[in-house]
Protein backbone atom coordinates (compact mmCIF):
# COMPACT_ATOMS: atom_id res chain seq x y z
CA UNK A 1 0.00 0.00 0.00
CA UNK A 2 1.33 3.42 -1.02
CA UNK A 3 0.30 6.74 0.46
CA UNK A 4 1.24 10.33 -0.29
CA UNK A 5 1.91 12.52 2.79
CA UNK A 6 1.60 16.32 2.51
CA UNK A 7 2.13 19.26 4.87
CA UNK A 8 2.36 22.95 4.01
CA UNK A 9 0.46 24.36 6.96
CA UNK A 10 3.38 26.28 8.37
CA UNK A 11 6.82 27.42 7.29
CA UNK A 12 7.84 24.06 5.79
CA UNK A 13 6.98 22.31 2.58
CA UNK A 14 6.93 18.56 3.26
CA UNK A 15 6.18 15.69 0.91
CA UNK A 16 6.56 12.01 1.79
CA UNK A 17 5.76 8.59 0.43
CA UNK A 18 4.58 5.93 2.85
CA UNK A 19 4.93 2.33 1.75
CA UNK A 20 3.17 -0.11 4.05
CA UNK A 21 4.49 0.64 7.56
CA UNK A 22 7.55 2.57 6.41
CA UNK A 23 8.29 6.10 5.33
CA UNK A 24 9.86 5.25 1.98
CA UNK A 25 11.15 8.72 1.06
CA UNK A 26 10.66 12.34 2.08
CA UNK A 27 11.54 15.89 1.25
CA UNK A 28 11.08 18.80 3.64
CA UNK A 29 12.45 22.35 3.57
CA UNK A 30 11.52 25.90 4.68
CA UNK A 31 9.31 27.48 2.06
CA UNK A 32 7.08 29.93 3.93
CA UNK A 33 4.41 31.57 1.76
CA UNK A 34 5.73 29.93 -1.40
CA UNK A 35 4.56 26.33 -1.05
CA UNK A 36 2.03 26.83 -3.85
CA UNK A 37 4.88 27.27 -6.32
CA UNK A 38 6.77 24.13 -5.33
CA UNK A 39 4.51 21.45 -3.87
CA UNK A 40 3.40 19.87 -7.16
CA UNK A 41 6.99 19.95 -8.42
CA UNK A 42 8.19 18.07 -5.31
CA UNK A 43 5.40 15.49 -5.55
CA UNK A 44 6.32 14.83 -9.17
CA UNK A 45 10.04 14.58 -8.33
CA UNK A 46 9.67 12.19 -5.41
CA UNK A 47 7.44 9.79 -7.35
CA UNK A 48 9.81 9.79 -10.33
CA UNK A 49 12.84 9.30 -8.10
CA UNK A 50 11.22 6.26 -6.47
CA UNK A 51 9.96 4.95 -9.81
CA UNK A 52 6.39 4.91 -8.54
CA UNK A 53 3.20 5.87 -10.33
CA UNK A 54 1.11 8.42 -8.42
CA UNK A 55 -1.99 6.93 -10.06
CA UNK A 56 -1.44 3.78 -8.01
CA UNK A 57 -1.54 5.38 -4.55
CA UNK A 58 -4.07 4.19 -1.98
CA UNK A 59 -4.69 7.53 -0.27
CA UNK A 60 -3.37 10.95 0.71
CA UNK A 61 -2.57 11.99 4.27
CA UNK A 62 -2.63 15.74 4.80
CA UNK A 63 -2.38 18.20 7.69
CA UNK A 64 -5.42 20.49 7.74
CA UNK A 65 -4.45 23.13 10.29
CA UNK A 66 -4.62 25.13 12.39
CA UNK A 67 -1.80 27.06 10.77
CA UNK A 68 -1.13 29.48 7.95
CA UNK A 69 -4.36 30.52 6.22
CA UNK A 70 -3.04 29.96 2.73
CA UNK A 71 -0.60 27.22 3.70
CA UNK A 72 -3.21 24.80 5.00
CA UNK A 73 -5.27 25.32 1.86
CA UNK A 74 -2.43 24.51 -0.50
CA UNK A 75 -1.74 20.93 0.64
CA UNK A 76 -5.41 20.32 1.31
CA UNK A 77 -6.49 21.49 -2.15
CA UNK A 78 -3.86 19.31 -3.78
CA UNK A 79 -4.98 16.37 -1.61
CA UNK A 80 -8.62 16.95 -2.56
CA UNK A 81 -7.88 17.08 -6.27
CA UNK A 82 -5.87 13.85 -6.07
CA UNK A 83 -8.58 12.21 -3.97
CA UNK A 84 -11.23 13.24 -6.48
CA UNK A 85 -9.28 12.35 -9.59
CA UNK A 86 -7.96 8.98 -8.38
CA UNK A 87 -10.93 8.09 -6.18
CA UNK A 88 -8.75 7.48 -3.10
CA UNK A 89 -9.48 8.57 0.50
CA UNK A 90 -7.98 11.53 2.38
CA UNK A 91 -6.45 10.99 5.84
CA UNK A 92 -6.79 14.43 7.49
CA UNK A 93 -4.74 15.19 10.60
CA UNK A 94 -4.26 18.20 12.88
CA UNK A 95 -1.13 20.22 12.15
CA UNK A 96 -0.50 20.63 15.88
CA UNK A 97 -0.71 16.89 16.38
CA UNK A 98 1.88 16.02 13.72
CA UNK A 99 4.26 18.30 15.60
CA UNK A 100 3.93 16.56 18.97
CA UNK A 101 6.56 14.33 20.51
CA UNK A 102 5.13 10.85 20.35
CA UNK A 103 4.93 9.15 23.78
CA UNK A 104 6.19 12.24 25.61
CA UNK A 105 4.66 15.29 27.26
CA UNK A 106 4.58 18.16 24.82
CA UNK A 107 3.08 21.57 24.18
CA UNK A 108 2.91 22.46 20.49
CA UNK A 109 2.74 26.14 19.52
CA UNK A 110 2.61 28.27 16.37
CA UNK A 111 2.40 32.03 16.04
CA UNK A 112 -1.22 32.97 15.23
CA UNK A 113 -0.24 36.68 15.07
CA UNK A 114 -1.97 39.59 16.86
CA UNK A 115 -0.41 38.38 20.13
CA UNK A 116 -1.98 34.96 19.96
CA UNK A 117 -0.84 31.38 19.44
CA UNK A 118 -2.24 28.16 18.16
CA UNK A 119 -1.75 25.66 20.94
CA UNK A 120 -2.34 22.00 21.75
CA UNK A 121 -0.82 19.78 24.41
CA UNK A 122 -0.32 16.08 24.88
CA UNK A 123 0.66 13.87 27.79
CA UNK A 124 2.13 10.61 26.53
CA UNK A 125 -0.44 9.91 23.88
CA UNK A 126 -3.37 11.50 25.66
CA UNK A 127 -4.57 14.86 24.47
CA UNK A 128 -4.69 17.56 27.17
CA UNK A 129 -5.56 20.76 25.31
CA UNK A 130 -7.57 20.52 22.14
CA UNK A 131 -6.40 22.63 19.17
CA UNK A 132 -7.19 26.24 19.96
CA UNK A 133 -6.21 29.91 19.66
CA UNK A 134 -4.90 31.38 22.92
CA UNK A 135 -3.59 34.82 23.87
CA UNK A 136 0.15 34.82 24.41
CA UNK A 137 -0.32 35.90 28.05
CA UNK A 138 -2.30 32.75 28.73
CA UNK A 139 0.16 30.69 26.73
CA UNK A 140 3.02 31.86 28.95
CA UNK A 141 1.02 30.94 32.05
CA UNK A 142 0.25 27.53 30.61
CA UNK A 143 3.91 26.93 29.79
CA UNK A 144 4.96 28.02 33.29
CA UNK A 145 2.50 25.63 34.89
CA UNK A 146 3.76 22.71 32.75
CA UNK A 147 7.48 23.06 33.30
CA UNK A 148 8.33 19.44 32.50
CA UNK A 149 6.70 19.53 29.07
CA UNK A 150 8.70 19.73 25.86
CA UNK A 151 8.02 22.93 23.92
CA UNK A 152 7.65 22.47 20.20
CA UNK A 153 7.61 24.97 17.36
CA UNK A 154 9.46 28.08 16.23
CA UNK A 155 8.95 30.08 19.40
CA UNK A 156 11.18 33.05 18.65
CA UNK A 157 8.01 35.21 18.67
CA UNK A 158 7.70 34.36 22.39
CA UNK A 159 11.46 34.74 22.94
CA UNK A 160 11.57 31.03 23.76
CA UNK A 161 13.37 28.10 22.22
CA UNK A 162 11.25 25.25 20.89
CA UNK A 163 12.20 21.86 19.51
CA UNK A 164 11.61 20.96 15.89
CA UNK A 165 9.93 17.73 14.95
CA UNK A 166 10.16 15.59 11.83
CA UNK A 167 6.55 15.95 10.73
CA UNK A 168 6.72 13.28 8.04
CA UNK A 169 8.03 10.65 10.46
CA UNK A 170 5.19 11.62 12.76
CA UNK A 171 2.56 11.44 10.03
CA UNK A 172 3.78 7.96 9.23
CA UNK A 173 3.67 6.96 12.90
CA UNK A 174 0.20 8.43 13.45
CA UNK A 175 -1.30 7.12 10.21
CA UNK A 176 -3.15 4.19 11.76
CA UNK A 177 -4.99 6.46 14.19
CA UNK A 178 -6.61 8.47 11.39
CA UNK A 179 -9.97 7.67 9.87
CA UNK A 180 -9.96 7.82 6.06
CA UNK A 181 -12.54 10.06 4.41
CA UNK A 182 -13.77 8.95 1.00
CA UNK A 183 -15.58 12.12 -0.08
CA UNK A 184 -13.05 14.97 -0.55
CA UNK A 185 -15.86 17.52 -0.09
CA UNK A 186 -16.20 16.46 3.53
CA UNK A 187 -12.66 17.51 4.48
CA UNK A 188 -12.46 21.11 5.69
CA UNK A 189 -9.46 23.18 6.81
CA UNK A 190 -9.23 24.00 10.54
CA UNK A 191 -8.59 27.70 10.90
CA UNK A 192 -10.10 28.52 14.33
CA UNK A 193 -9.74 32.30 14.17
CA UNK A 194 -12.82 34.48 14.30
CA UNK A 195 -13.84 36.43 11.24
CA UNK A 196 -13.28 40.15 11.42
CA UNK A 197 -16.47 41.47 9.87
CA UNK B 1 7.40 62.19 15.61
CA UNK B 2 6.37 63.73 12.33
CA UNK B 3 8.36 64.78 9.29
CA UNK B 4 7.15 66.48 6.11
CA UNK B 5 9.05 65.98 2.88
CA UNK B 6 8.23 67.71 -0.41
CA UNK B 7 8.35 65.73 -3.61
CA UNK B 8 8.48 67.76 -6.79
CA UNK B 9 8.14 64.89 -9.22
CA UNK B 10 7.79 61.16 -9.57
CA UNK B 11 11.55 60.63 -9.31
CA UNK B 12 11.68 62.39 -5.92
CA UNK B 13 9.07 59.99 -4.61
CA UNK B 14 10.91 56.99 -6.00
CA UNK B 15 14.13 58.22 -4.37
CA UNK B 16 12.40 58.62 -1.01
CA UNK B 17 11.18 55.03 -1.40
CA UNK B 18 14.76 53.96 -2.13
CA UNK B 19 16.16 55.55 1.02
CA UNK B 20 13.32 54.11 3.06
CA UNK B 21 13.91 50.65 1.60
CA UNK B 22 17.57 50.79 2.51
CA UNK B 23 16.85 51.25 6.23
CA UNK B 24 13.87 48.95 6.71
CA UNK B 25 14.27 45.47 8.14
CA UNK B 26 12.26 42.26 8.42
CA UNK B 27 9.00 42.75 10.32
CA UNK B 28 8.61 46.45 9.48
CA UNK B 29 5.15 47.70 8.57
CA UNK B 30 4.36 50.89 6.65
CA UNK B 31 0.88 52.22 5.89
CA UNK B 32 0.27 54.51 2.92
CA UNK B 33 -2.67 56.86 2.74
CA UNK B 34 -3.58 59.44 0.13
CA UNK B 35 -6.05 59.85 -2.73
CA UNK B 36 -6.13 57.74 -5.86
CA UNK B 37 -3.05 58.60 -7.87
CA UNK B 38 -1.28 60.30 -4.95
CA UNK B 39 1.85 58.21 -5.46
CA UNK B 40 1.60 55.37 -2.95
CA UNK B 41 2.48 52.63 -5.42
CA UNK B 42 5.20 54.84 -6.88
CA UNK B 43 6.83 55.08 -3.45
CA UNK B 44 6.71 51.28 -3.06
CA UNK B 45 8.40 50.89 -6.45
CA UNK B 46 11.33 52.91 -5.04
CA UNK B 47 11.48 50.62 -2.01
CA UNK B 48 11.54 47.61 -4.34
CA UNK B 49 14.46 49.10 -6.26
CA UNK B 50 16.59 49.47 -3.15
CA UNK B 51 15.75 45.89 -2.15
CA UNK B 52 17.02 44.78 -5.59
CA UNK B 53 13.67 43.36 -6.60
CA UNK B 54 13.57 42.87 -10.36
CA UNK B 55 9.82 42.60 -10.94
CA UNK B 56 7.96 45.82 -11.68
CA UNK B 57 5.71 46.91 -8.88
CA UNK B 58 2.10 47.16 -9.96
CA UNK B 59 -0.82 48.21 -7.84
CA UNK B 60 -2.23 45.05 -6.27
CA UNK B 61 -5.72 46.61 -6.25
CA UNK B 62 -7.23 43.58 -7.92
CA UNK B 63 -5.25 40.86 -6.19
CA UNK B 64 -5.08 42.65 -2.79
CA UNK B 65 -1.65 41.17 -2.02
CA UNK B 66 1.51 40.84 -4.05
CA UNK B 67 4.67 39.23 -2.68
CA UNK B 68 8.14 39.79 -4.03
CA UNK B 69 10.63 37.19 -2.88
CA UNK B 70 13.54 37.82 -5.23
CA UNK B 71 15.05 40.80 -3.38
CA UNK B 72 17.29 41.19 -0.32
CA UNK B 73 14.28 40.58 1.94
CA UNK B 74 10.68 39.70 1.05
CA UNK B 75 8.40 42.63 0.21
CA UNK B 76 4.66 42.34 0.79
CA UNK B 77 2.53 44.92 -0.97
CA UNK B 78 -1.08 45.05 0.16
CA UNK B 79 -3.82 47.21 -1.34
CA UNK B 80 -6.89 46.90 0.89
CA UNK B 81 -9.07 49.11 -1.31
CA UNK B 82 -11.30 46.22 -2.32
CA UNK B 83 -11.69 44.94 1.25
CA UNK B 84 -14.23 47.58 2.27
CA UNK B 85 -17.24 45.79 3.73
CA UNK B 86 -16.17 42.30 2.80
CA UNK B 87 -14.76 39.45 4.85
CA UNK B 88 -11.17 40.42 5.62
CA UNK B 89 -10.32 37.09 7.15
CA UNK B 90 -7.95 35.92 4.46
CA UNK B 91 -4.74 35.54 6.45
CA UNK B 92 -3.24 38.97 5.75
CA UNK B 93 -1.79 39.04 9.28
CA UNK B 94 0.76 36.44 8.18
CA UNK B 95 2.19 39.06 5.83
CA UNK B 96 1.73 42.10 8.05
CA UNK B 97 3.50 40.20 10.83
CA UNK B 98 5.51 38.18 8.38
CA UNK B 99 9.06 37.51 7.27
CA UNK B 100 9.54 40.66 5.26
CA UNK B 101 8.56 44.32 5.04
CA UNK B 102 4.90 45.13 4.48
CA UNK B 103 3.48 48.18 2.68
CA UNK B 104 -0.23 48.70 2.99
CA UNK B 105 -2.29 51.01 0.77
CA UNK B 106 -5.78 51.92 2.07
CA UNK B 107 -5.03 50.67 5.64
CA UNK B 108 -8.37 52.11 6.80
CA UNK B 109 -10.08 49.00 5.45
CA UNK B 110 -8.01 46.60 7.56
CA UNK B 111 -7.70 48.65 10.76
CA UNK B 112 -8.31 45.58 12.91
CA UNK B 113 -5.07 44.04 11.63
CA UNK B 114 -2.96 47.09 12.41
CA UNK B 115 -2.92 47.15 16.21
CA UNK B 116 0.85 46.90 16.05
CA UNK B 117 3.49 49.63 15.87
CA UNK B 118 3.97 50.90 12.33
CA UNK B 119 5.11 53.81 10.23
CA UNK B 120 2.34 55.99 8.76
CA UNK B 121 2.95 57.77 5.48
CA UNK B 122 0.45 60.19 4.01
CA UNK B 123 0.84 61.62 0.52
CA UNK B 124 -0.99 64.85 -0.35
CA UNK B 125 -1.39 65.99 -3.93
CA UNK B 126 -0.41 69.66 -4.09
CA UNK B 127 -1.24 70.11 -7.76
CA UNK B 128 0.65 69.09 -10.90
CA UNK B 129 3.56 66.87 -9.87
CA UNK B 130 4.01 68.32 -6.40
CA UNK B 131 3.37 66.08 -3.39
CA UNK B 132 3.65 66.58 0.35
CA UNK B 133 4.80 63.38 2.01
CA UNK B 134 4.13 63.16 5.76
CA UNK B 135 5.83 60.48 7.86
CA UNK B 136 4.47 59.76 11.34
CA UNK B 137 4.98 57.32 14.20
CA UNK B 138 5.12 57.26 17.99
CA UNK B 139 6.99 53.99 18.14
CA UNK B 140 10.71 54.20 19.00
CA UNK B 141 11.86 51.94 16.18
CA UNK B 142 10.00 53.93 13.52
CA UNK B 143 10.90 57.31 15.01
CA UNK B 144 14.52 56.31 14.42
CA UNK B 145 13.71 55.40 10.82
CA UNK B 146 11.98 58.77 10.25
CA UNK B 147 14.97 60.51 11.76
CA UNK B 148 17.38 58.79 9.39
CA UNK B 149 15.36 59.72 6.30
CA UNK B 150 16.35 62.77 4.33
N1 LIG C 1 5.70 63.74 -7.14
C1 LIG C 1 5.09 62.61 -7.56
N2 LIG C 1 5.19 61.49 -6.83
C2 LIG C 1 4.57 60.35 -7.20
N3 LIG C 1 3.83 60.23 -8.32
C3 LIG C 1 3.69 61.32 -9.09
C4 LIG C 1 4.32 62.54 -8.75
N4 LIG C 1 4.01 63.44 -9.70
C5 LIG C 1 3.23 62.80 -10.58
N5 LIG C 1 3.02 61.53 -10.25
C6 LIG C 1 2.17 60.57 -10.99
O1 LIG C 1 1.07 60.21 -10.15
C7 LIG C 1 0.71 58.87 -10.33
C8 LIG C 1 0.80 58.12 -9.00
O2 LIG C 1 0.28 56.82 -9.19
P1 LIG C 1 0.34 55.69 -8.10
O3 LIG C 1 -0.12 54.45 -8.75
O4 LIG C 1 1.65 55.69 -7.46
O5 LIG C 1 -0.78 56.23 -7.08
P2 LIG C 1 -1.46 55.49 -5.86
O6 LIG C 1 -1.41 56.45 -4.73
O7 LIG C 1 -0.86 54.16 -5.65
O8 LIG C 1 -2.97 55.33 -6.34
P3 LIG C 1 -4.09 54.21 -6.02
O9 LIG C 1 -4.82 54.65 -4.80
O10 LIG C 1 -4.96 54.26 -7.24
O11 LIG C 1 -3.40 52.90 -5.87
C9 LIG C 1 1.67 58.30 -11.36
O12 LIG C 1 1.04 58.35 -12.63
C10 LIG C 1 2.86 59.24 -11.30
O13 LIG C 1 3.54 59.34 -12.53
MG1 LIG D 1 -1.63 52.12 -5.70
Amino acid sequence: MIYLLLDSSNTLLSVGIKKDKKLLDKISYPCFQRQSEYMIVEIDKIFKKNKLDIKKINGVMVSIGPGSYTGIRIALTIAKVISYALNVPIYPISTLEINKLINKDSIVLFNARSNRSYIASFSKNKRLLKDQVMSNDKVMKYINSHKKFHLIGDLSYLSLKGETIDVLNNMNALFDSIKPIKDPNKVKPIYLKETYL
Amino acid sequence: MKKVITSNNKLDTINLGKSLGSILSIGDVVTLTGDLGAGKTTLVSGVAKSLKIKDTIQSPTFNILKCYFDGKIPLYHIDAYRLEEVNKDIGLEEYIEGNGVAFIEWPIFIKELLNIPHLEIEIKNKGNDKREIILKSNDKHYVEIIRRLK
